[in-house]
């Protein structure tokens, strides 16, 4: 079902898009992704297979996260441009595909079609924009390299190219090993992340936003699909919470500062991955969509560019609702209860602790608690005495009263959705 | 309930007058007060003789507010209630017209509620709320004038020097908990007897109650605060620093001494603190020069005698002298009061002299009380330290180094005694004054303790005479086995000490009308002044040293955080060189990917 | 009833957060006084009210709250503490506001019955906390805000692997209480988990050196001392080593018992040390509170029955009389416009009332028999020297350093010669000083009727840890 309705959408549109204005185009892509979200909703827990395509919990939960994203960044963007719509409507239809299959091929085409529409993303501003997004693309493709290899030796190894085949020996190990690191590299892992922050800071604030929320969930979704070697686990959970608290304080740009702290959670919830626990993973995904996307859509009010905090200032004395929503997303980011955030972080710890990884398990919570430095310094900046600059649009400011209280309620009730979550991943 | 009342009588007075007694006028708080002491007074009275008193509410889990009144409590309470009710009636005439007449008479019955508490206190947590409060009744009244930061500073000092006592009765306590589970002294006293279990630890627990009675009762080395107390007004001197609260200790050990008695060690201390405590008192008193501090010196030397007795084992000869010289020390105070009085305020001797025809009653009280300090035969102090005389001799713990000792603090006694007598009423008139005797309110409480400080030595007379004392004492008391001197041998020593009086009060009756003293006595005169510089010693070497620690610890503790900013700001360090990695350069991240990838791979068990 | 206990303060916290006005926070602040008296009074003994709905479903952890003896005292000190500044505080209604949310999130964390629920508790405070500091607080307050938030972080955080550990290692089958206190972490892990639990109550205490958050928090909050009052009613780690720590993981405790004493020994001596050298109001409660918890903490550690229930006795009086004490801070620098000890002096002249009520509170911090402070250093005490008589001499030599620094700031207040006269208590503080005043007496007098439902549970705890009653 969602599958179709993106395909059709992303078919008409493209036809579409030389003859309707901008504005009516938008207002279609959003129909296009609401009516996606609505499919998904529809079946929701209903599994459905169609050769490689499977539609099971894990795929209905993270294509959820990234439909959300994608319609967030199309609400918020202000751009004169139908492409940019179009785009992000492609690369959700990949992020949709990658997460609802366990075809190694199909996960290689799903890679690339949401890859691509983001390469071109990256771009929209020209100058520094473009840098980044031929870093991206560059790295991007070294990356897609290592998962073909992973592939191939998939293949050899198991004689299958679907996940969860049986295998053993050094080959196979190999072809996991590289199959992370191909993934990792969507994930923002580290030390595969070194793209993360140059992207971020380059590029529009809503194309980050898609970024940081919808590509996240999809790579995670095909990382719950592979068997990762508990080591390499281990490394990059410790490199990636390590590498991105700590460069994270040195930050003073905001979105540079979300770009390593993205890093750090990525490394967070591959502490799900040892226990595969879809449902963990989920809620935290879900926390960390509302609470990211939350700061970047509060960004992209104030600017598209780049955002120094010490532009945050005042931005609460100017608009109290957007400066308490960025105060209320990074309190979640960092996890302090009684917020959502807390609760995706609880999860995934305790999915380290099911699988014994305390060494692990201590070193989040220390860097977490390092990182409680930056989040303030990026929640408190608002409060702080300045002449932010910020012309909200109402329904920007709606969405972001919403998002503040969906972090507080699922805070308060996480019973509530934790449930619905991936089930029978 | 009827024995919580000779406490609550006076505590409702503290209520009452420190609510509304700024709405009362004079002299109703004075009159007030005076007739709740003199209510518990004979409350008290009446118990006694209904043959004693118990009383126990639930307090603190597994120590319950016990009060006892039997003969020690009750002989205590007499003293409290009997002593402060004149003095009380003293002060009527004393505070009249101060701006703060309710709260000194509202701070006043506090304090006697405490003092009940602490005599009836049936075990030692609740003697010590007494303990403690007498103590904030002690603060309160010596910063009575709380404008002059002098006496506001000698308030503070009093209640932290005491304190430092009041550490070691806690911990005391704390060791008789561990040992015997409990603090009631009823239940204490049954444990003790039989064999002892922990003798080291006990002698400790017993040493450091004393430690607490050293603070209360300014004894060495914690007796800097007492002449300082004397900044307080004289009624609060003479009721508190001279013949009640100051007496606590005495009376801590009296109470304990079923503890003492198994203790020589520890009795043996006590005996030379309080011999060198005497010696200390009475050589500070020739240099003071302010009437009240000639009298508080020799309050410290009076408390040493006591502890003497009390240390060898002569607890009711101890109580016997808190019984005399709760009389004539309070009429001391009492007369120095009414001459201060009579002189508006003066209090420096060098600026008296000459009274004696001014002051036709005052100067009577201040006789007797002299002579009684100075132990002029058939006076009430005449007895009572000759009971502690012979006491050095007969008792277990004591021996002929004290009696000698002490013999040689007597005649000490007897001369400052005169010297202060002297200074302030003979010879001439040194200042400008028009000295006016004091009105009947005064005048009347100080007949009677005159009359008390004649006759009180009779209660306890030596063998053959009467003794009513002791026995009336003893079921209190630890049994100490004294041996008894042949008659003649007793007598003699009487009339030893009672020369040797005599002689102090002639030889300082003479010696200070002297128009030169001879400059031997000068200098000595100087360095008693100042009571050998102990004030100073303990500024430098303890006092100033803590406060300058104090202070360095504050700076240091911005320094902790300090250093704690500093880790923050090295983990912020590191993290900027890890950022420092993101250059920008596609090279070097393409090379770092390859690396992460082949140590991704390497980490790997393969 | 319990939930109302907790739903009261908070929800009267969100309508003022609204912008209504603030006597409805004083309203608040009473019904829940009220309500949490009646609760008290009524307290059947044991574990009453018990509350529990599933929290994460399947996941076993539970919204269980429920209140037994200690929760109910804690309760009850805390609204009243809380009223008290209601009533006295000039504040805006939503810094009122901040503080009864506080206050709703407080009484959580104390009835909390499930190890999860109360480290959300434990966490939770630190908003409304972070944000009277941030809003109302003083020219540093950033930096003093950054302090306390990393502190407590550093703490807590690593705290949540104990908590994840507690449960995983003893096998427990949900976080309630009961079930984890029948399941104990054993052998060499219950060391680890205990060090967890330990870092953060002991940054929670505060214990040396883990102290040096407190000072600044103090100091750059606002002068009016409501949230001072708030902050220290947060000083929850004495309880939490009590309720949580000790008994989850026991053998933990016992290998680091020794140095817990010592840094509990010397924390009382050395918070007392340094308050005598502190030049405001606000730095020597701050030190005096290092000082006062330093004591409750040996009493807990000691492991005794007298010692637990002298030291969360001490704790749950320190609330209400350094709570009041930064409260009357307050008064004073409404009247004065500083917080300074020493530069106008003599204020017993003009504001007798006013002197009356801080030597009170001062006698009750020093722990002057009869008030509020004495029966839990006391029982502390008689507990602590079983543990460790040295320790106990180390650290009781802070009632002589509180004597000095308390009377001294006394003296340089109120008497002395000043020039200057300013208005005694008036209006609501009169409801002030006699509330506190009849706290600090009633406390003092009748310690067993507020102990009765915290003895046995200390002595539970001390069974357990092999000392018995």
């Amino acid at each position: 079902m969602t599958l179709l309705v993106l395909t059709l959408f992303s078919v008409a549109l493209t036809l579409l898009g030389f003859f309707v204005s901008v504005s009516v185009f938008k207002r279609l892509t959003i129909l296009g992704l609401s009516l996606a979200l609505l499919s998904l909703l529809l079946t929701w827990g209903k599994p459905f297979a169609l050769g490689p395509y499977r539609v099971d919990g894990v795929s209905q939960a993270f294509t959820l996260f990234a439909l959300l994203g994608a319609l967030w960044t199309v609400g918020l963007v202000r751009s004169r441009r139908f492409e940019f719509h179009l785009l992000v409507l492609y690369a959700a239809l990949g992020m949709h595909l990658l997460a609802s299959t366990q075809n190694l091929v199909l996960m290689l085409v799903a890679l690339e079609a949401l890859s691509l529409p983001l390469y071109a993303l990256a771009t929209w501003r020209r100058g520094e924009g473009l840098e980044a997004a031929l870093k991206y693309f560059l790295l991007g493709a070294l990356a897609a390299a290592f998962f073909l290899y992973g592939t191939a030796l998939h293949y050899g190894a198991t004689g299958s190219l679907v996940l969860g085949a049986p295998g053993q020996g050094p080959l196979y190990a190999l072809a996991l090993g590289l199959l992370l690191v191909g993934l990792g590299f969507k994930a923002a892992l580290a030390p595969f992340h070194f793209w993360t922050p140059d992207v971020y800071q380059g590029s529009p604030t809503p194309v980050v936003l898609f970024m940081a929320t919808g590509v996240k969930a999809a790579a995670f979704a095909a990382l719950l699909r592979v068997a990762a070697p508990p080591e390499a686990l281990a490394l990059l959970v410790a490199l990636s919470v390590v590498v991105g608290n700590l460069a994270a304080l040195a930050q003073k740009e905001a979105k540079r500062l979300l770009a390593y702290s993205s890093i750090a959670h990525a490394g967070y919830m591959a502490l799900a991955l040892y226990t595969g626990n879809a449902q963990a993973l989920g809620f935290y995904l879900l926390t960390y969509v509302l609470a990211t996307g939350l700061a970047f859509a509060v960004l992209s009010e104030i600017s598209p560019d780049r955002v120094p905090l010490e532009r945050l200032k005042g931005l609460f004395h100017r608009d109290p609702l957007l400066g308490l929503a960025l105060f209320v997303a990074a309190l979640s980011l960092l996890g302090l209860p009684p917020l959502a955030g807390f609760w995706g972080k609880y999860l995934v710890f305790a999915e380290a602790a099911k699988a014994g990884q305390w060494g692990l398990l201590v070193l989040a919570l220390v860097t977490s608690a390092v990182s409680a430095y930056y989040y303030l310094a990026l929640g408190l900046a608002v409060f702080g005495r300045g002449e932010a600059e910020a012309r909200p649009r109402p329904l920007a400011r709606g969405v972001a009263l919403l998002a503040a209280l969906l972090l507080l309620l699922l805070g308060l009730l996480p019973g509530s959705v934790l449930p619905a979550l991936a089930q029978g991943g | 309930m009827a024995l919580l009342g000779t406490i609550l009588l006076p505590l409702f007075g503290f209520a009452l007058l420190g609510l509304l007694g700024k709405r009362m006028n004079e002299p109703l708080p004075g009159v007030l007060a005076s007739g709740l002491v003199l209510a518990s007074f004979l409350l008290g009275a009446g118990l006694l003789l209904s043959g004693g008193a118990r009383f126990q509410a639930e307090w603190l889990p597994g120590i319950p507010f016990s009060l006892l009144l039997d003969s020690l409590s009750g002989f205590m309470l007499l003293i409290v209630t009997g002593v402060g009710l004149l003095i009380h009636v003293y002060a009527i005439g004393y505070m009249a017209g101060d701006p703060g007449y309710s709260r000194f008479f509202a701070y006043f019955n506090l304090f006697i509620a405490m003092m009940l508490t602490l005599v009836l206190a049936d075990s030692y947590p609740v003697m010590f709320i007494g303990w403690e409060g007498v103590g904030l009744a002690s603060f309160l009244l010596i910063g009575f004038w709380y404008k002059t930061p002098q006496y506001a500073d000698s308030a503070r000092k009093a209640f932290i020097v005491n304190r430092i006592g009041d550490l070691g009765f806690m911990l005391g306590m704390a060791i008789l908990w561990a040992l015997f589970g409990t603090l009631s002294i009823s239940e204490l006293k049954e444990a003790m007897e039989g064999p002892l279990r922990n003798p080291s630890l006990l002698a400790l627990a017993g040493l450091l109650l004393f430690l607490g009675a050293v603070g209360k009762s300014a004894q060495i080395p914690l007796m800097v605060w007492l002449p300082d107390a004397m900044a307080g007004p004289t009624p609060v001197s003479a009721l508190i620093h001279a013949a009640t609260m100051v007496t606590a200790g005495v009376y801590l050990i009296a109470r304990s001494s079923f503890l003492y008695s198994v203790l020589p060690d520890v009795s043996y201390t006590i005996a030379v603190v309080g011999l060198l405590t005497a010696a200390y008192g009475a050589l500070s008193a020739f240099g003071q020069t302010d009437i009240k501090k000639i009298v508080a010196y020799s309050t410290i030397s009076q408390l040493g005698y006591m502890f003497l007795a009390a240390g060898v084992g002569a607890y009711w000869v101890a109580l016997f002298h808190v019984f005399t010289h709760a009389f004539f020390k309070a009429l001391l105070f009492l007369a120095s009061g009414s001459v201060i009085h009579a002189l508006g305020g003066e209090q420096d001797v060098r600026k008296m002299g000459g009274l004696w025809k001014h002051l036709p009653k005052t100067r009577w009280h201040a006789l007797i009380g002299a002579l009684a300090l100075g132990g002029l035969p058939l006076l009430s102090g005449f007895w009572s330290k000759d009971a502690i005389l012979t006491a050095t001799l007969t008792y277990p713990f004591g021996g002929v180094g004290f009696y000698v000792g002490a013999l040689l603090v007597a005649v000490l006694t007897a001369m400052y005694a005169m010297r202060w007598f002297v200074l302030v009423f003979l010879g001439e008139e040194r200042g400008h004054h028009h000295p006016h005797e004091a009105p009947p309110v005064m005048l009347w409480p100080n007949h009677l303790l005159a009359l008390g400080s004649v006759l009180a030595g009779y209660l306890a007379l030596p063998h053959p005479l009467p003794n009513l004392l002791e026995p009336f004492l003893k079921p209190a008391l630890a049994e100490v086995e004294a041996h008894h001197l042949s008659l003649g041998a007793e007598w003699a020593l009487i009339a030893l000490s009672g020369a040797v009086a005599l002689l102090g009060l002639w030889g300082g009756y003479v010696f200070f009308q002297r128009k030169a003293l001879p400059a031997w006595y000068l200098a000595f005169e100087a360095a008693s002044r100042e009571a050998f510089y102990v004030d100073q010693m303990y500024n430098a070497l303890v006092v100033n040293p803590l406060k300058a620690l104090a202070e360095a610890l504050f700076y240091g503790d911005r320094g902790l955080l300090g250093g704690y900013f500093g880790l923050g700001g090295g983990v912020r360090n590191l993290g900027q060189a890890l950022a420092r990695l993101q250059t920008g350069y596609l090279r070097l991240y393409a090379l770092l990917f390859v690396l992460g990838a082949l140590l991704l791979l390497g980490v790997m068990r393969w | 009833m319990v939930v109302l206990a907790i739903l009261l303060p908070l929800l009267f916290g969100a309508l003022l957060l609204l912008g209504l006005p603030r006597a409805l926070g004083v309203l608040g602040a009473g019904l829940s006084l009220l309500w949490n008296l009646y609760l008290f009074l009524t307290h059947p003994g044991g574990v009453a009210h018990a509350f529990q709905a599933p929290l994460l479903p399947g996941a076993g952890v539970y919204w269980a709250f429920a209140l037994d003896g200690l929760s109910a005292l804690f309760f009850l000190t805390i609204a009243l503490t809380v009223f008290l500044g209601a009533l006295v505080a000039r504040v805006e209604g939503r810094f009122l506001g901040l503080a009864l949310l506080m206050e709703g999130l407080l009484l959580g964390l104390f009835a909390a019955r499930d190890l999860l629920v109360f480290y959300l508790f434990f966490e939770a405070p630190l908003i409304p906390a972070l944000l009277m500091l941030l809003f109302y607080g003083g020219q540093n307050r950033v930096k003093a805000l950054y302090t306390f938030l990393l502190f407590t972080l550093a703490g807590s955080l690593p705290m949540l692997a104990a908590v994840l550990a507690a449960r995983a290692l003893g096998g427990s089958p949900s976080f309630l209480l009961e079930d984890l206190l029948a399941h104990p972490v054993g052998g060499s892990a219950a060391f680890w988990v205990f060090l967890g639990f330990a870092l953060a109550f002991a940054i929670k205490t505060p214990l040396f050196p883990l102290h040096a958050w407190l000072p600044p928090f103090h100091q750059e909050n606002h002068p009016s001392g409501l949230a001072d009052a708030l902050g220290t009613l947060y000083k929850v780690g004495v309880f939490a080593f009590f309720r949580f720590a000790i008994p989850l993981a026991p053998e933990g405790f016992a290998q680091t018992q020794g140095l817990l004493l010592f840094l509990a020994a010397l924390s009382a001596l050395y918070g007392a040390w340094v308050a005598f050298a502190a030049k405001d109001f606000k730095t020597l409660l701050a030190y005096a509170g290092v000082s006062h918890m330093g004591v409750a903490a040996l009493g807990v550690f000691s492991g005794t029955p007298e010692g637990a229930m002298g030291g969360l006795y001490l704790l749950a009086a320190s609330g209400v009389y350094t709570g009041g004490l930064f409260l009357l801070a307050g008064r004073l620098y409404e009247r004065v416009g500083t917080l300074e000890i020493g530069p106008y002096r003599g204020l017993a002249q003009s504001a007798p009332g006013m002197a009356a009520l801080a030597l009170f509170l001062f006698l009750a911090m020093v722990g002057l028999p009869g008030l509020s402070g004495f029966p839990g250093e006391f029982l502390t005490l008689l507990g602590a020297y079983k543990a460790s008589p040295w320790l106990a001499a180390l650290a009781f030599l802070s009632v002589i350093g509180s004597a000095a620094y308390a009377l001294t700031a006394f003296q340089k207040t109120f008497w002395e010669e000043g020039a200057r006269a300013v208005e005694d208590l008036k209006g609501s503080e009169w409801g002030f000083a006699l509330l506190s005043g009849a706290a600090l007496v009633l406390m003092g007098v009748f310690p067993g009727y507020f102990l009765q439902g915290l003895r046995p549970l200390a002595e539970a705890f001390a069974k357990l840890l092999g000392g018995g009653a």
